[in-house]
């Protein structure tokens, strides 16, 4: 589908200040013209803005590019139908982001005679460059052009995502999802597919294809010739997953003291809403623990209903607002000695993750707690 | 826990030589009451501090009040293979010590011995703060730690409320004499904080404080616990600090002290 130029015809306005001028609007289906004149995906030249821009202008109206030499930038002249014309400078670019204005601001010689072409440029971008005046095009049709002798205003709406853009390589396992994901490949027993694997960590399919992807790659999962996961290596995948997740670096800790001491903690974890025991008190007991960890999903109120004490200094307890809500699922009932009384841990392999990046003993805890979990599988390891 | 099902000979042997006192009180044992580390440890048991309620001592309070004249308490102990060993009050069997102890205010005239009438002056010692203790007590079945010894008896056991009164008042009594503190007696006061219900406990202290014969040991101690363990730097709180250094955090401990104590004096108002 291509739209004719006459659809285009714009609007003629008064600029403010009685100056005559032009304002184009383009509506958002631009791009269907501008696409013709992207070369290459990711480019886009300071000669095929010249011609856009071109095809922009109200008749009478001409543009004429100057290439640059070396590495001066090219210039672009815009001639009004008086004969008077506007210098601008353009500055290419094969990538702007939003971090990158300030400094693009900063070099330009005459920031309102300048013209930024890339060959996309994301909302936010456009939005600082409009506020400090810059002038754009990038090969999907986002165009703001004015000057203001002659006076000439287009502005065009092209798209609002990179087409280029290419769903990125995954390089690490921090943050919530990627947390999900490996939680669900160790804790769910193959084989199944990224399908499955999605529905059962609550993750989107492109996100668990990623971390498949990157899991695949690292020989931390095996998939067969139809891409089904058939076997996970769960003691090393969560050892490479406490490179990017820590306990006190991925939830939000806050170090309280039981003065009562931690036996009388268990007596009072019924009062809490959801919560997960995790560290050395759900590990596998090869000493008393000194620090109770707890996922809850209030801090300051679990503090108060536990009667905890504020405290850095000579701290008993924990408690972590969780990177994730997936640390209340796939629980354990676990009793504590010496009471014997039954409290809801986090699933071991959460357990295992939370000690191996726990101070003190807790690494060599997690490696006891791995050992046990290599004979006991069938019991923890659940089918999706 | 190590140490729970196998008791140290050393507890083996203070609980029999316990035993042994009682036995020979006979129609006495209603005068007397379990107080100090027994006692403290039967109601707590071994906690969770790493620092072991350890002692061979055996304290016991005496309400002159309910003593009778017969039999003479001297030569009964003395018959029973006990020795007056310090004078007054301290009478030993095998290397155990018990010490007879009576409240000051209920001990009558003299310094430093309780004045017993035909029991005499040197049984039993005056100390203060104890006077709660024969307020404030239950009733515990003791038996022997050690199994082939079947001897039980119905003990009455100093309650928490009067067990904290009586280590408060030790502690004061004690701080311009450095070298008589035992750190110790500032971990049992910890142990019996973190032990008790401060609803419960301040309700007791209430009560006890209203008692015509506990009512002035049980406000002083109140004071005291406020100006020894109500901060982390306290005398009190320190000296539960030293009693557990290398085997608990110290500032735990310091500040146990301190948010238990400030509990306990908010609830007992």
């Amino acid at each position: 589908m291509r739209l004719g130029v006459s659809a285009y015809r714009l609007r003629r306005m008064i600029l403010p200040g009685n100056v005559p001028g032009v304002l184009m609007h383009v509506p958002q289906n631009a791009m269907f013209h501008i696409v013709r004149n992207r070369r290459k995906a990711g480019t886009m030249s300071a000669r095929a803005a010249g011609d856009v821009i071109r095809k922009r202008l109200p008749r009478g109206w001409s543009a004429e590019l100057k290439p640059g030499a070396g590495n001066e930038s090219s210039l672009l002249t815009l001639r009004g139908t008086g004969g008077r014309g506007a210098r601008l400078n353009v500055v290419s670019r094969s990538q702007v982001g939003p971090k990158d204005v300030s400094r693009l601001v900063s070099q330009a010689k005459d920031v309102s005679r300048t013209l930024l072409v890339a060959p996309f440029l994301g909302a936010r971008t456009r939005e600082l460059l409009a506020g400090a005046g810059v002038s754009y095009i990038d090969a999907t049709g986002n165009i703001r052009l004015t000057v203001s002798e002659p006076a000439v205003f287009i502005e065009a709406r092209g798209a609002e995502r990179d087409p280029d853009r290419k769903p990125r390589a995954l390089r690490s396992l921090k943050g919530a999802a990627a947390g999900r994901v490996v939680r669900a490949l160790c804790d769910f027993m193959p084989p199944y597919g990224v399908r499955t694997l999605a529905e059962a960590s609550s993750t989107p399919l492109g996100t668990v294809s990623r971390v498949v992807s990157l899991l695949e790659e690292e020989a931390l999962l095996t998939r067969d010739a139809k891409k089904v996961i058939t076997a996970v290596d769960w003691p090393a995948l969560l050892t490479r997953w406490v490179g990017d997740y820590s306990v006190t670096g991925s939830n939000m800790m806050s170090a309280y003291l039981e003065p009562r001491g931690l036996s009388a903690l268990g007596a009072k974890l019924a009062k809490l809403g959801r919560y997960a025991v995790t560290g050395s008190l759900a590990g596998p007991a090869i000493a008393p623990a000194r620090l109770a960890m707890l996922y809850v999903e209030d801090v300051e109120r679990a503090a108060e209903v536990l009667e905890l004490v504020a405290t850095e200094a000579g701290a008993n307890v924990w408690l972590l607002e969780p990177y994730d809500p997936v640390v209340f699922e796939r629980t354990q009932t676990l009793t504590l000695a010496p009471e014997k009384r039954s409290v809801t841990a986090a699933a071991p392999t959460q357990v295992v993750a939370d000690l191996l990046t726990s101070p003190g003993r807790g690494p060599q805890e997690a490696e006891a707690l791995i050992e046990k979990m290599k004979g006991t599988e069938d019991a923890w390891r659940k089918r999706p | 826990m190590p140490g729970a099902n196998v008791p140290e000979p050393e507890y083996v042997a203070a609980r029999r030589v316990l035993l042994d006192a009682y036995e020979a009180l006979g129609v006495h044992r209603k005068a007397v009451v379990l107080v100090g580390a027994q006692a403290i440890y039967l109601h707590v048991g071994e906690g969770d501090l790493a620092v072991s309620p350890y002692t061979t001592d055996g304290d016991l309070a005496l309400d002159p009040r309910e003593l009778e004249d017969n039999p003479e308490l001297n030569a009964t102990l003395e018959a029973a293979g006990f020795e007056l060993t310090i004078r007054p009050g301290t009478w030993t069997m095998t290397d155990v010590h018990i010490d007879f102890m009576v409240p000051t205010s209920l001990g009558g005239g003299g310094r430093r011995g309780a004045r017993l009438g035909v029991h005499g002056t040197e049984f039993a010692r005056k100390a203060t703060g104890l006077e709660a203790a024969v307020v404030d007590y239950t009733l515990v079945r003791v038996g022997a730690l050690d199994p082939a010894d079947t001897r039980m008896f119905d003990v009455r056991v100093a309650g928490v409320a009067a067990l904290l009164v009586a280590k408060l008042h030790k502690i004061d009594e004690r701080k311009d004499t450095p070298d008589r503190l035992q750190d110790k007696d500032g971990l049992d006061v910890l142990r019996l904080l973190r032990f008790a219900e401060t609803a419960h406990l301040a309700g007791t202290l209430v009560a006890l404080a209203e008692h015509a014969i506990a009512r002035d040991v049980t406000r002083q101690a109140r004071g005291f616990l406020q100006e020894h363990f109500s901060h982390r730097e306290g005398i009190g709180a320190q000296m539960a600090v030293r009693a557990s250094i290398g085997l608990e955090d110290s500032a735990a401990i310091a500040i146990s002290c301190e948010a238990l104590a400030r509990r306990l004096l908010t609830a007992w108002t």
